[in-house]
């Protein structure tokens, strides 16, 4: 018995699906040659291929702009750093300095790039960010700029929408879905070419717009070309994509489950500003509500305040114990004290200065883990945004997200950690404040050279690890689309030939 | 051919848009319903194509439960609508093309398929390559039996197809009914239109979800028509152009 049901349904499933799929095909050929005559569709495609060249014309400008700034001080660095005189480790020597390169990715997707400094100084008391990239507009954090990815994720968003709708909802306000579901085919069917047929026109509406900025773009800037680059943009189409058969997906349930097509255009809509404008905006704001982090600048001002009060009251106590070290002229930096002094000192100020280190290395951890759990929340809140979703994987796919400011700061940071050990916790001239407030100083070893520092190199993540970097919006995105087009079809049979329909 | 056996469905306020309907059609044989929007006749045409679930009752198409097997009862009935349910920016020609591949008659695009059943119909053939939404709602409405003649369906299902038409192509629809009873159909239709009621074998009066009155063709030609819906039916709109 079981064999013969088995075999039975084997027989009986390519019977069904078969003329099943073949009227797949028929829907999807009838939706696109609907969708290409749709005026419309047409209007929104051209309007998003003509803000695509513009969004690649104001990105191109604006990273001229910082590029053109990198190159300036790359050239006052260079300068700087031919100089003869060595390093004193006592204070922030320009010389060090890394200067931050601007990502070519932000020429299509700007994510954090604006926000992030210019160059970082390192300084004894820890790292010292420096102003923030100049930029045609201000705030990027939650992509308020109109990029390639903005314009995905508003424009044709909105086109992805609506398209979905009009599949459901309007075909039904225009009678049309009554006489579609008198015919002999499974709803899933006609829902499932329906869906292709959407995502072939938005796909298509998708390469016309990113070409057309990417291909903008490249003619500027031939580095675009690179294979790691256009491998990243691959990246970002797959994202992109996804997000809009998601809106697809939604604008259909939305057109099943509401009987008129006002009132499913009005919810529609009002879904669409939530997930193209709200929804990212939001994210921000609950982050920074549930776990607010002073500002880089700030936590830097507070290291050096107490950095310096215990840098004078090292000073003091150690220039108070040795007032034979009085006068003589202040900073006679020939002087050398008797050699059991000079331990002595030594001893002390080494004691003094790997307490204080431990202090200014816990400020600077609170800020970094801080920042750290800041990042991760805004990770897990974007979740519940398929808009903020996209962000995230473009910037991350750009290099101009948050792991590439992550990544900065960590290297800036290691950096540092090696200027401590070679430079600023074993300082080639002590400084002391003996009584009478007068300084005194010595050479403690000849100063070392810029040339004799590690320089910095900063690891420009492949396409690789870009796409590892943003494989968790990707994933959520495909589990987005799976359950979105899943409910499509579910809810699908739900635009039933109701009654309204056959009153036409 | 169409059985409905004690067909009902209750709305969500709790009203009966269908009370105990019982019909039967065998093959070669027409019924028409005639009754406003509001007495449940698009109700029953739904549950008729498996759009609409039934609360109880079964309704069985050529034997096919429409409940259980939908897609395999729909293979089994040409349904003809209103002009609106074609596609207006197709033209009359591509939405036959259209509709019949869709219900898997796969000679539909062999030469001369389309055009005679669009011929059958009655479609002048200068409206053949003319988009359906420059063409009058009749010629629209037309080109559903064309599909329906093209499909060979042993069921044919009609509902209100005379809504906003002329009398000539009422004229044309009535000769088609004609002919597909000929052929041996099973033909259940509704209408709000009294006269083109009048070329089907039995009529009915559908008010309030049920069937208060029910005559044959030959019965009804004794008497008017309009003086049986009022006698029977209670109140029944006239203007065929009212659904």
């Amino acid at each position: 018995m079981g064999n013969s049901r088995l075999t039975r349904t084997t027989v009986e499933l390519p019977v069904i699906l078969l003329p099943q799929m073949k009227r797949v095909w028929l829907i999807l050929l009838h939706e696109l040659a609907s969708q290409a005559a749709n005026t419309w569709i047409r209007v929104a495609t051209a309007g998003a291929v003509l803000l695509a060249l513009l969004v690649a014309r104001t990105g191109s400008e604006d990273y001229r702009i910082r590029y053109d700034q990198f190159v300036q001080l790359s050239e006052q660095l260079d300068a700087t750093r031919t100089r003869k005189s060595g390093l004193s480790g006592l204070g922030l020597d320009v010389g060090l300095r890394v200067l931050h390169a601007p990502a070519i990715g932000s020429t299509l997707v700007r994510g954090l790039e604006s926000s992030m400094p210019i160059y970082w100084d390192f300084s004894p008391s820890g790292v010292v960010s420096g102003p923030t990239t100049p930029s045609l507009a201000q705030d990027s954090e939650v992509g308020s700029v109109l990029d390639l990815e903005s314009l995905v994720r508003t424009v044709l968003g909105l086109l992805a929408l609506v398209l979905g709708l009009h599949m459901v909802a309007g075909e039904r306000a225009a009678g049309t879905l009554s006489g579609l579901l008198s015919q002999p085919v499974h709803r899933a069917a006609i829902a499932i070419g329906k869906i292709l047929a959407g995502a072939l026109t938005l796909g298509a509406a998708l390469v016309l717009s990113s070409f057309a900025a990417v291909g903008s773009v490249a003619i500027q800037f031939p580095e675009v070309r690179t294979s790691n680059n256009v491998q990243a943009l691959l990246g970002f189409g797959v994202a992109a994509f996804l997000y809009l058969v998601v809106l697809l997906a939604l604008g259909m349930i939305i057109g099943a489950l509401t009987r008129a097509y006002s009132t499913a255009l009005i919810l529609g809509i009002s879904i669409w500003v939530y997930v193209a404008f709200v929804g990212p905006q939001l994210v921000v704001f609950a982050v920074r509500t549930v776990a607010p982090v002073a500002s880089a600048h700030q936590q830097e001002l507070e290291r050096q305040k107490v950095f310096d009060a215990r840098l004078r009251n090292a000073q003091v106590s150690i220039g108070q114990r040795f007032p034979e070290l009085g006068g003589r002229e202040a900073l006679a930096l020939d002087y050398v004290p008797k050699s059991n002094v000079r331990e002595e000192i030594e001893r002390l100020w080494k004691s003094e200065a790997l307490e204080t280190r431990r202090i200014v290395e816990a400020i600077d951890e609170r800020l970094v883990q801080g920042r750290l759990r800041q990042a991760r929340l805004m990770r897990w809140f974007a979740l519940a945004s398929p808009g903020s979703v996209l962000l995230n994987a473009a910037t991350n796919l750009a290099d101009t997200g948050r792991p590439t400011l992550e990544r900065w700061e960590r290297d800036v940071r290691d950096q540092q950690r090696t200027l401590n050990k070679l430079l600023f916790d074993d300082p080639p001239r002590l400084i002391l404040l003996v009584p009478g407030g007068s300084l005194s100083g010595f050479n403690r070893r000849p100063l070392p050279t810029l040339k004799t520092i590690r320089p910095f190199e900063m690891r420009v993540p492949d396409s690789l690890r870009r796409v590892r970097d943003s494989a968790t919006e990707l994933i959520v995105l495909v589990v987005y689309l799976l359950f979105g087009v899943g409910s499509a079809v579910a809810t699908f049979p739900h635009a039933e030939l109701a009654e309204e329909a056959l009153r036409h | 051919m169409i059985e409905i056996r004690r067909l009902s469905k209750r709305n969500r306020d709790g009203t009966l848009a269908l009370d105990d309907i019982s019909i039967s059609v065998r093959a070669g044989e027409s019924h028409c319903l005639v009754g406003s929007a509001e007495s449940g006749r698009p109700t029953l045409i739904g549950v008729c194509l498996s759009a609409i679930r039934p609360t109880s009752g079964e309704v069985l198409i050529a034997g096919v439960d429409v409940v259980r097997r939908p897609v395999q009862a729909r293979r089994l009935v040409a349904f003809a609508g209103s002009h609106a349910s074609l596609y207006g920016s197709l033209t009359i020609r591509q939405n036959v093309e259209f509709f019949t591949r869709l219900a898997g008659v796969h000679n539909a695009a062999a030469p001369g398929v389309v055009e005679n059943g669009l011929r059958w119909a009655g479609v002048p053939e200068r409206h053949f390559d003319v988009t359906l939404r420059n063409v009058g709602s009749g010629t629209a409405v037309l080109a559903w039996f064309a599909i329906a003649s093209v499909r060979d369906t042993p069921v044919v299902i009609l509902a209100d197809p005379t809504r906003g038409v002329s009398p000539r192509t009422r004229l044309a629809m009535q000769d088609c009914v004609a002919d597909l009873r000929a052929q041996g159909k099973a033909i259940l239709a509704t209408t709000t239109d009294l006269a083109f009621a009048s070329a089907f074998d039995r009529i009915g009066v559908f008010h309030a979800g049920r069937i208060v009155a029910e005559r044959s063709s030959a019965e009804v030609m004794n008497q008017s028509l309009a003086q049986f819906a009022l006698e029977l039916g209670g109140q029944l709109p006239l203007d065929p152009n009212h659904s």
